[in-house]
Formats: C-alpha cells, sequence, structure tokens
C-alpha cells in the first residue's frame, strides 16, 4: 500500500488508500452507493458513472470516483 | 456647581446634535479649531463645552519588548501613536486637552454601550486627569432626538457606568492579547521556519468562525447525491387544475414510483376527509441588529457590514433608534403613538400609520431577545431628508417591521384534504389569507404564495387528470452567506452583536474566505487544518464563549476586569507554548499553503496557444513591472505573453474572452468599479475603439 493518498498525495489515513479527507469521501460514496442500489439496482462501476455525471457531487468524492473508476478499467 | 461642563460625544454628527438638543435656544455656538469641531451651548444657567471623540482616541500597544510571542505587557497610548491611519486623532486629543482646562464638571455623552462608555472614560483618564472620573456623569439614551437627548441629560447618572467601562477595557486587553500572540505565532512561524515572511493572522472569534466555515466546506466537498422520485400529480374541479401531494414527499426507489404513477394514471380519487384551520399569524417582533442584517441580505443582498453602516448613519440623523442592539423589544417608555403621528406627516406611510393610529391600543408584538441597554429598533419619527439607496431601503424595513408589530394577527386559512386513490394517499392543500392584519404593513418583504380551493366536500370524487414521477437528487449542505454565517455566530456565541460584522470582514481581508456564497480559500482552509491538527485550542468555540460569558459577568459587576484578563492569560500561555514547540511544523506547512495560494491567485487560465501551460502573472524582477506570460516560457516551449495594467489588483475570473480565447481578468483599484477586461491588446473586441475592451 503506498504511503500517500492516491489521490492527492497527501498523508494517507491508517489502513486506507487516500488522505484524511478523500477517505471521508471515500466512505460518503460507499454509504451512497447503498441508496443508489436500492433505487435502481444498479453496480459499483455504473454507480460511480452515475456520481460523476451528477453537479451536486463534492469536489473531493468525483476525484475518489475518478479514481476509483479507473482502477475498474 | 462651579465653572463649565465638558459633555464628551462620540463622533462630530453626535456632538452637533446633541449640543442643539441641550441648547436652551437650540442655536449652540458653533466652533472649529485645526478641524475639530466643538460647541458651546447653555442649559439652565450652565455652560457646556460640547467636544466630539473620532472613536477610540486611545488603543492598546506592547509595552516594550521586541516582536515576538508570548507577549504580555500592554498599556493604553494615544490611537495616533499607536497606528499612522489614527493620525487625526492627534487634534482631537490636543484640542479636548485645551478646552478641559477650567472645567468643572464632565458628562459622558457616548452611545451607550461598551465602546462608547470606555472612549469617554480614556478621555477622562488620560485627557482630563484621573481626577476628573469622579466628577463624570453619564447620559443614558437610544436615540438622537432632542427630546431623548433632553430626557437624558436631565435624568443622567451621576457617575460613570464603571462596570460596562470595566468590561469594555477588558474586551480590548482580551482581543489585543489573542490577536497579537496568535497572529505573531502565525507569522513567525512561517518565518522561523522557512525564512519566508507574510502576515498572517488569527484572533479569538476569526479561528473558530474560520473553523466552523472550514467543517461546512468538508462536507460540500466529500457530498454524494443519492437519487429519489418524486410523485407529481394534478387533478381538476370546475375546469381548474390543482396540485395533488403524494402522501410519501420522496419515494426511495425508482420501482415504487412507478408502481405508483401506474396504478393512479387516469383513474379518479375520493375525497375521504377534510380538514379546515383558521389560524392567527402573528407579527414579528421588532428588528435587532442581527436580525436587520440578515433580512437585508434576504432582500437586498447586503452585507451585514453595509446594513451596520447604513443603520448608523441613519441614528446618527435621528431618523431610528441606536441599531447596535440584540433586543427584539419595545418598551412601553416609548411613546408609540406620538412616532407614529409623525410617521403619518410624511408621504410614505402616511396611511399606513393613520390606520394603527386608529386603534384605540398599541401593544407591540415582542420577541423573545433582550438587551438591558438598548431596546429593539424603531423609527424615531423624525422625517429623513433623501437618502442613499441603502439608507432608503434599511428604513424601510425599520419602519415596516416597526408598523408590522403593532398591527392585528394576520388570520389565514388551511384546508388540507385527503384524497384516496385506489389505497395511494394523495393530499389537495389550500392556503389564503382572510384577515392581512400586519401582513399589510410588511407586505413587500413577503413572498409565500396563496391557493385558494373551491368548495369541497367529502366523498367528492376527482380525476387524476395527471400523474408522473420526477428523479431528484440529495443537494449537498449549503455553503454560508453573509446572512446565514451571522447566524451561526449568534447561535454560537461568536463575537458581539457589535463585532460580527467585522470578523467577516476581518476574514475576507486576510485572504481566508472569498464570494457570496462564501468560500473558504486554499490559505484560509490550511490556517484551519493546521491550527486543528497542531493548536486545536485556539479554533475552540468553547474557550471564545467562555471569555465572552466572563466579560457579560464583568458588565454585570459580578467579576472583576483584571481577573478575566489574567486568567486569560494564564489560558493562552500554554497554547502559545505549545505552538512554539511545533512551529518548525507549523511553519513549513503554512508555507506550503501560502505558496499555493499565491500560484492559484496568479494563474490566470490555461495557455490557449500551447494548451499545457498556464499563464500566470509575473513580475520582472529588474523593471519591478508585471505581465502575464505561459508556465512553459523557461523550458523554452512556449512565448506566449500579455501585457497588464500596472495599477491595481488582478483577480483571475477563470472566463476566456469569446472573441480571441485569451484570459478576462477582473482589475479592482480602490475608489473605481471593478473592470473586467481581455488581456490581449490584440483582441478583435477592441477594435474599433469600442469600449476599451471592457468586457
Amino acid at each position: 500500500m503506498a504511503e500517500t493518498c492516491r489521490v492527492c498525495g497527501g498523508k494517507r489515513v491508517e489502513g486506507s488508500d487516500y488522505c484524511v479527507y478523500h477517505h471521508g469521501a471515500h466512505e460518503g460514496l460507499k454509504e451512497a452507493y447503498e441508496g443508489w442500489r436500492r433505487a435502481l439496482g444498479i453496480e459499483w462501476a455504473e454507480f460511480l458513472d452515475q456520481v460523476l455525471k451528477r453537479p451536486e457531487t463534492g469536489e473531493w468524492a468525483r476525484e475518489v470516483a475518478e479514481h476509483l473508476r479507473n482502477q475498474y478499467r | 456647581m462651579a465653572g463649565r461642563t465638558l459633555v464628551i460625544c462620540e463622533k462630530p454628527t453626535a456632538a452637533r446634535r446633541i449640543a442643539q438638543a441641550l441648547d436652551d435656544a437650540g442655536g449652540p455656538e458653533s466652533y472649529r479649531e485645526r478641524g475639530v469641531p466643538y460647541y458651546v451651548a447653555y442649559r439652565k444657567g450652565r455652560e457646556l463645552l460640547v467636544v466630539s471623540a473620532l472613536g477610540h482616541l486611545y488603543s492598546i500597544v506592547q509595552d516594550g519588548g521586541k516582536w515576538t510571542y508570548p507577549v504580555y505587557g500592554m498599556k493604553w497610548v494615544p490611537a495616533y501613536e499607536a497606528s499612522k491611519s489614527a493620525a487625526k486623532t492627534k487634534n482631537f486629543i490636543e484640542v479636548i486637552e485645551r478646552l478641559a482646562r477650567g472645567v468643572g464638571e464632565y458628562v459622558s455623552a457616548c452611545d451607550y454601550d461598551m465602546e462608547g462608555s470606555l472612549i469617554a472614560y480614556n478621555i477622562l483618564r488620560y485627557v482630563c486627569g484621573e481626577e476628573s472620573l469622579g466628577r463624570a456623569n453619564r447620559m443614558h439614551y437610544s436615540t438622537l432626538t432632542d427630546h431623548d437627548l433632553a430626557k437624558s441629560w436631565d435624568e443622567m447618572s451621576s457617575s460613570l457606568d464603571f462596570p460596562i467601562v470595566t468590561a469594555g477595557k477588558a474586551r480590548h486587553e482580551l482581543d489585543w492579547l489573542f490577536g497579537i500572540n496568535l497572529s505573531r505565532a502565525l507569522t513567525l512561524s512561517v518565518k522561523n521556519a522557512t525564512g519566508y515572511y507574510k502576515t498572517l493572522s488569527i484572533g479569538r472569534v476569526q479561528g473558530p468562525t474560520l473553523a466552523f466555515i472550514k467543517e461546512q466546506e468538508v462536507k460540500v466537498r466529500s457530498f454524494v447525491p443519492t437519487p429519489f422520485w418524486v410523485v407529481q400529480a394534478e387533478t381538476e374541479i370546475a375546469g381548474k387544475r390543482y396540485p395533488l401531494e403524494y402522501e410519501k414527499p420522496r419515494v426511495e426507489t425508482e420501482e415504487e414510483a412507478r408502481e405508483v404513477v401506474k396504478a393512479c394514471r387516469g383513474k379518479e380519487g375520493v375525497i375521504t376527509s377534510i380538514v379546515t384551520k383558521e389560524q392567527n399569524q402573528y407579527p414579528w417582533p421588532p428588528f435587532s441588529i442581527g436580525d436587520l442584517q440578515r433580512e437585508a441580505y434576504r432582500h437586498f443582498g447586503y452585507s451585514p457590514r453595509t446594513t451596520l453602516r447604513a443603520a448608523e448613519r441613519l441614528y446618527l440623523d435621528a431618523i431610528i433608534s441606536y441599531p447596535r442592539t440584540s433586543s427584539q423589544r419595545l418598551p412601553p417608555s416609548i411613546d408609540i403613538r406620538s412616532i407614529l403621528t409623525k410617521l403619518r406627516n410624511g408621504r410614505a406611510y402616511a396611511d399606513l400609520a393613520e390606520r394603527l393610529l386608529m386603534k384605540p391600543r398599541l401593544r407591540p408584538r415582542q420577541g423573545e431577545k433582550d438587551d438591558p441597554a438598548h431596546p429593539a429598533i424603531y423609527p424615531t419619527g423624525n422625517l429623513p431628508g433623501r437618502l442613499g439607496r441603502v439608507e432608503e431601503r434599511v428604513y424601510d424595513l425599520v419602519c415596516r417591521r416597526f408598523m408590522a408589530c403593532l398591527a392585528a394577527p394576520a388570520v389565514r386559512r388551511t384546508v388540507n384534504a385527503e384524497v384516496d386513490v385506489y389505497g395511494y394517499g394523495f393530499f389537495l392543500k389550500g392556503s389564503q389569507i382572510l384577515e392581512q392584519g400586519w401582513r399589510l404593513f410588511y407586505a413587500p418583504y413577503l413572498k409565500e404564495k396563496e391557493v385558494a380551493l373551491p368548495a369541497l366536500r367529502e366523498g367528492l370524487i376527482v380525476p387524476m387528470a395527471k400523474v408522473g414521477s420526477r428523479r431528484r437528487y440529495t443537494k449537498p449542505p449549503s455553503r454560508y452567506n453573509p446572512g446565514s454565517l451571522l447566524k451561526l455566530m449568534e447561535d454560537e456565541g461568536i463575537g458581539t452583536k457589535a463585532t460580527r460584522a467585522d470578523i467577516m470582514d476581518t476574514l475576507f481581508k486576510r485572504g481566508y474566505l472569498e464570494g457570496n456564497p462564501v468560500r473558504i480559500t486554499y490559505l484560509g482552509f490550511k490556517v484551519a487544518e493546521t491550527l486543528g491538527r497542531y493548536s486545536p485550542d485556539i479554533l475552540s468555540v468553547e474557550m471564545t464563549r467562555r471569555l465572552e460569558r466572563d466579560l457579560e459577568l464583568i458588565e454585570a459587576g459580578k467579576m472583576a476586569g483584571d481577573r478575566v484578563v489574567r486568567e486569560a492569560i494564564e489560558v493562552l500561555d500554554p497554547i502559545l507554548r505549545e505552538f512554539k514547540e511545533k512551529e518548525g511544523l507549523i511553519g513549513a506547512e503554512m508555507k506550503e499553503a501560502i505558496v499555493e495560494q499565491r500560484r492559484k491567485e496568479e494563474t490566470l487560465s490555461s495557455c490557449p496557444t500551447c494548451g499545457t501551460g498556464e499563464i500566470r502573472v509575473i513580475t520582472n524582477p529588474k523593471t519591478g513591472k508585471r505581465f502575464a506570460g505561459c508556465s512553459n516560457y523557461k523550458d523554452g516551449h512556449c512565448s506566449q505573453s500579455y501585457p497588464l495594467p500596472q495599477e491595481g489588483k488582478i483577480k483571475a475570473t477563470g472566463k476566456p474572452c469569446p472573441a480571441c480565447g485569451a484570459p478576462i481578468v477582473k482589475i479592482i483599484r480602490r475608489g473605481r468599479r471593478p473592470r473586467n477586461l481581455c488581456i490581449n491588446l490584440e483582441c478583435p473586441s477592441k477594435k474599433g475603439g469600442e469600449g476599451g475592451g471592457n468586457l
């Protein structure tokens, strides 16, 4: 596991791939996915695509979603 | 009573009004010495010398020692010795000193609040001499009308309001101790750790405010929306469409939304119950300063500071009462009928005032908040002359709110009919104002819509004229705006009614905040983040709240001012020592933040020529002149550059010129309206001399 945040290169939170802010956004994404899955029955990858299209998505959540989506490809 | 009486006022405008009100003939002798106005008035055989301060004539400086921290030694000195910008105060001090010679008695006639009391106290103590403090009286008034000033003179207290003075003095000393030490600590952390100098500041109130804004920013930037569905339906009764609300305002799944739509489309519903209520809607209480600032922001977009300044100008013209109040109450001592009679004589509110004057009893709707020093803000009844746009609007708000709080309640009828569509519940809702009451007085500032329903009865069959569903998304929390930030500070007990607007302004001036809605800048975020990590007590709302409570206890005469200052030093000292230990770490992080902030401010756009570089503001080290150039210039990849105006501040707009693609910048010059400018001299928009390239 890299020592720095995979998105911004900041100090990583222990046990996470991300810094404190991107880690918080990642947790938010995981929590929100449950809502999206219930609502639309979509898979994780499609969820990331959808979240990236929404203007309401916060800057850090967007960066993490983009990073995760790139991992999928 | 021997000799003359020296009457000390806070500002020149107030001095003129006070002299005029106190002079038996209403025409005091007016003098001006070295730009300092003063008046000689005669009241019941006494000769009054009415002089003015220029706000605070004395301020705090460090008592010896170097520019370092911690520093706890301080002293009060003439303001002109502490700051070049206070140079004008020198003449005021010297003129008052001359006039005070041979005076037998003194009167503090400054605004009745902490600042006013302290202004007069310092003048008496340092200009007139310690012995003057025992021979000083205090006027207490809430408006600058002749009537109130004369009454205040007749009923003035025989000594200064020492508890308020002590609280004011302690507040200044606390703010100085925290401000000087924390700001120096922050600035020196960068200088000592990296050799880089930039003035950074933080204070006991700025810190917690910035921390709240940072927390909100974290929520906004981490936000992930989730979808939900809203079922939208309409019915038609007697040829007119009415909206129906589905029983669940949010449907969580698309499947359920589809099911509801499918089950209800083209069907008929039956009204199963109707609940009709008639309710009194009571008027809002009169304005406290916070309420007025929020209302002026909501309707006109005025910053709290703009509203406060306008209200203060209206107060100095004796048109409204003292605005720095947290009260929402009007005491019985205010002659409301007389104020309304005067308002009736003006054109703007004649009809409205007349309506109220017809009432046999005039009892204002009182709010919960009270202020021991002043009532809520109200018009004095003095009719204004020609007002500026901001003052005119603020005055209208104050007048209408004052009249509204005296009016009868409005009566609203609400109808809520439940409609059953094969087991799916909908609501048909109506709302109508039956009696306008106070709403008539406050009408320009009310925006609610009315929905009048036709006659309904239980068992009535209504068609589902339209049923559909729309996908919506949850919204991120809103960033603060000046109004909501003010409310947050009030709710959290940060700052005072008099200082909150200034604190917000300071955070903007320091480059920690920008825009509206308020966004925290990179530098502001890093200051809050770094202090939160290494010195969280600086951002602690609890600490500043406790100090505010202590100041209130001093004001109530229940605590000694010296003790509060001493205890604050005991709190501050370990914070500063811990800060010093971590200075290297803090300094390194702050330097990185300063450099990044500067880079962000200097970057105008991506380069339209090479596409990979950034157009940045560059200062030529030899000539000191600035221009804009591509960041790839040093590598020899791109030579794109543009000249820039040499005067004023340049801010990136983030927009390319629609005519040529070069960056558009905002030029901000003191005393001039900011203008947008395409920085490309060859831009087609500048050809033909039309508009000089302004966009």
